[in-house]
């Protein structure tokens, strides 16, 4: 297994001192986390700790109060979130985000045609760029949803829709990919199906997946770095083993989940 | 070679049956001067008029998920300009490109202003340019003549100085010229929605922050498909001064803005064709209940509003949905006879 701390892995993002407030509520406050290459990262915490903030602050969704981050090296903090995808980063969402309307396949050719720079292609016809084409059926492959590709999107079953989703995410290569509880609301079938895909694509090593996650057997069976959020600060971070005991995570989190005598 | 391009306008997806019928509405198209009288090539070139004007506004409507009540202050832009072209230089193509140009430009200003919103607060904003534009054709006189508006307008030749001259005072000549263009441009924008550029504004439609994530910047497709909607409505409203040989501030009122919207709800927002269905159906009803009552428009209502919670494809979608599968049926039956 990769082990962040002994091995000098090349940073791909840094955040210093990240500040963000609504209202009375400082849903992430003073963070400083960076995610390096090639690690599986998990960011766990109880509800409300502020993870979905932190992801949505790092890739633009949300416009920070104060701090800085740095995308391998380059201060991505104004950039608005086309630019940081150029840059390499993706997500996927906690609430379903995919083209409901459109069919499987045009889903994943949106991002692919973006990628290839032919978005703004206003007269070319959609199947004369064969490159574009090819990309698309090797992800929808890649997702299991080739057979489903001539479906409108809004039409398929919830993990299909999730897998999609993942499909659509990883349509832009990105090389660091955040998927906001990629699970949840999953049949046990399903769930097997997109932790496979993400155990797959995270060891082609071309994305660095971060994960945020609800479900503990996910999150230790999958994770090479675990950062444990509450109330809006990162209070521990480190290998699954030392997330496992450490004491100040086992009384505000894992305390429950112990008792009940899951993990 | 150039009709087989042009079938393909209105629906690949239903193959050779809507390919026909389109081929067969073109072709009667052409013959309209020959088959019927001037009152129908009248109505003809106002439904093609039309017709551009709401399929313009259902780029951003159907297919970029923008509800814009603002669209005639452009058309007024298109109207305006081509006429004020016209009364300075007697020619049709500059008159028309200018009115085109202007409302282009003025649709690239104003979106750059209306763009950073959705929803309501797009529709309000584009209803007060659209309604600040009016006030202008109402109140800058010297400029748009007030509420006498342009007069006098000619219709002027198609000229290309040293390549062709083609009279315009005949309304057949005139009904060809608006013919031509409206098909061009319902071409050129059906090339336009089935291209990449086309299927990222309906990516924007279902999902603006995945498209964002995809490394598309949102507002400047969406300025884009703006300002094309404008270009839209400018040359329809550019195609009526040389037709009606005046132009006045009614064309820039918001309730003008409502012709396209209720073309559009009529025919099907989410269908190509649906707007020119729309328009073809809402000046024909209004040719018929304008005979019963002045209160056409109550009771053109009244039908867009049991379309829409009866039928909320447009009719369009009974064609779709129904008569094609159907005709196909038939036709596929006959043939492995």
């Amino acid at each position: 297994m990769v082990c962040w701390k002994e091995f000098p892995l090349t940073e791909l993002l840094r955040t210093e001192s990240l500040e963000k407030s609504f209202g009375h509520l400082r849903a992430v406050n003073g963070v400083n986390v960076h995610f390096e290459a090639d690690a599986l990262t998990s960011i766990i915490g109880p509800n409300g700790a502020g993870k979905t903030t932190l992801i949505n602050l790092l890739t633009g969704s949300l416009v920070m109060d104060s701090g800085k981050i740095f995308f391998k090296a380059e201060e991505i903090s104004k950039m608005p979130t086309h630019e940081r995808v150029k840059r390499g980063i993706g997500r996927s969402f906690q609430i379903m985000n995919i083209f409901p309307m459109l069919t499987v396949f045009q889903n994943i050719q949106i991002p692919v045609l973006s990628r290839f720079g032919k978005s703004l292609n206003f007269f070319s016809r959609l199947d004369a760029h064969g490159d574009v084409i090819e990309e698309v059926k090797k992800i929808s492959r890649d997702v299991g949803l080739w057979d489903k590709r001539g479906l409108p999107a809004g039409e398929l079953s919830h993990g299909d829709q999730r897998l999609l989703e993942m499909g659509i995410a990883m349509a832009s290569q990105p090389e660091l990919c955040f998927l906001d509880e990629p699970t949840s609301g999953m049949n046990p079938g399903e769930r097997v199906k997109i932790l496979e895909n993400i155990r797959k694509l995270s060891k082609e090593k071309r994305t660095t997946f971060v994960i945020v996650e609800h479900d503990m057997d996910v999150v230790f069976s999958l994770s090479d770095r675990i950062v444990v959020m509450h109330r809006g600060e990162v209070i521990a971070d480190g290998r699954p083993d030392e997330i496992r005991e450490n004491e100040e995570v086992r009384e505000v989190y894992l305390g429950e989940e112990l008792e009940k005598g899951i993990i | 070679m150039i009709a087989s391009k042009w079938v393909s306008i209105f629906g690949e997806r239903y193959g050779s049956v809507s390919n026909l019928l389109v081929l067969l509405l073109i072709v009667i198209l052409f013959f309209v001067p020959q088959l019927a009288g001037r009152y129908p090539m009248y109505m003809t070139m106002h439904i093609l008029i039309l017709s551009v004007f709401a399929l313009g506004f259902n780029l951003l409507l159907g297919y970029t998920g923008l509800l814009s009540f603002g669209q005639a202050g452009f058309y007024a832009c298109g109207a305006y300009g081509c006429g004020k072209v016209l009364l300075v230089i007697p020619s049709l193509l500059p008159g028309v490109i200018g009115g085109v140009l202007f409302a282009g430009v003025t649709a690239l200003i104003l979106g750059f202003l209306c763009i950073r919103h959705t929803r309501i607060y797009f529709a309000m904003l584009t209803l007060c340019f659209g309604m600040m534009i009016y006030s202008l054709a109402w109140k800058w006189y010297t400029m748009t003549g007030g509420d006498d508006g342009l007069v006098g307008i000619p219709r002027a030749p198609l000229e290309i100085p040293g390549i062709l001259r083609i009279d315009m005072s005949s309304l057949e000549s005139y009904y060809y010229f608006v013919l031509i263009v409206c098909l061009l441009a319902i071409g050129l924008l059906y090339r336009l929605v089935k291209s990449p550029f086309g299927l990222t504004l309906q990516g924007i439609r279902d999902s603006e922050s995945r498209v964002a994530f995809a490394g598309i910047s949102v507002k400047n497709y969406r300025l884009i498909a703006f300002t094309i909607a404008g270009l839209y409505a400018g040359l329809a409203g550019a195609l009526l001064p040389p037709l009606e040989n005046t132009v006045t501030p009614p064309v820039a009122h918001w309730t003008h803005s409502a012709e396209p919207v209720l073309a559009t709800l009529l025919g099907g927002i989410h269908t190509f064709s649906g707007p020119v269905v729309g328009a073809l159906l809402f000046y024909v009803v209004k040719d018929i209940i304008v005979r019963f009552t002045e209160y056409w428009l109550i009771c053109l209502g009244i039908i867009v509003l049991a379309l829409v919670m009866g039928l909320p494809g447009g009719v369009v979608s009974i064609f779709e949905n129904k008569l094609i599968p159907w005709a196909r049926s038939w036709f596929a039956g006959r043939s492995s006879r």
